[in-house]
């Protein structure tokens, strides 16, 4: 005697849709071009980003309130040329990545090395905890 | 040079191994090929050509610091692999490859034999 379980083919229909949404190449489109990764160390924030073909003077950061804007090109390098492949994403972008806290203005950096874009915050002194000393 | 083996798999590795995006084009002497493959210096690449097969492997230097908490993250550290099977018009001796701001660029050189010659004529009275 066998008893169907629906359940069964159910759970083996989710695990094929499962599959073909999660197989993943390097171009995942549902995501917002320049795909970033934000690390919070002490009192430091470090947000990285993956530009690949992108010039630093085609970058274009901004601190806008407690948002740090990341804006640009990324030029398109095709030729005039037979493609036999073509799946490289070009054009304009724009990013806009919320701060948890108040930076310090004067300490940012931001290097582009290898198609990676680091930038580097601090905290700024008056979004640190302060003591009240009672007299 | 127009069929590649794209596959994403894990090999036995902490990191995702992910098939970078290329383009592909074709003139009289060569093909071109760019690949983005942001996070790799020079010396984590690895290209080499193998019974008709061109493997394009490498490693991300991008290092998760141990003293910082992930806060929020679009993208896993990488690794990079994609072979493309190629043809004998290839000559394997003569491969330039150039790595820039994260793309790297490959020439692969046709043979001197396969491309196009033009024949002089010979006007004889």
């Amino acid at each position: 005697m066998y008893t169907y379980n629906f359940f069964e083919d159910a759970m083996n229909l989710r695990d094929i849709f499962d599959d073909f949404f999660t197989r993943k190449t390097s171009y995942e489109p549902y995501r917002e071009f320049p795909f970033v990764k934000i690390h919070e160390g002490d009192d430091r924030l470090t947000i990285t980003s993956l530009m690949p073909g992108i010039k630093p003077e085609d970058v274009d950061i901004q601190l806008v309130d407690d948002s740090l804007v990341i804006a640009g090109e990324k030029k398109a390098d095709y030729e005039e040329k037979p493609y036999l492949r073509k799946e490289r994403f070009f054009g304009e972008f724009k990013k806009s990545i919320k701060l948890p806290y108040r930076v310090n203005h004067q300490s940012i950096r931001a290097d582009l090395k290898d198609g990676v874009l680091t930038i580097t915050l601090e905290k700024s002194e008056d979004a640190k905890p302060k003591k009240i000393e009672i007299l | 040079m127009a069929t590649d083996k794209n596959t994403t798999y894990n090999e036995n590795h902490s990191k995702k191994v992910y098939v970078p995006v290329a383009d592909i084009y074709e003139t009289e002497d060569l093909y071109s090929l760019k690949m983005e493959i942001p996070g790799v210096p020079k010396e984590n690449l690895d290209i080499s050509i193998e019974n008709n097969e061109l493997t394009i492997s490498a490693k991300s230097a991008i290092e998760d610091k141990a003293d910082e908490k992930c806060r929020y993250s679009e993208f896993s550290s990488m690794d990079y692999k994609r072979s493309f099977r190629i043809g004998n018009d290839i000559d394997r001796s003569k491969v330039e490859a150039k790595l820039e701001n994260g793309v790297l660029t490959l020439l692969l050189h046709k043979h001197e034999t396969v491309k196009p010659r033009k024949i002089t004529i010979n006007q004889i009275n």
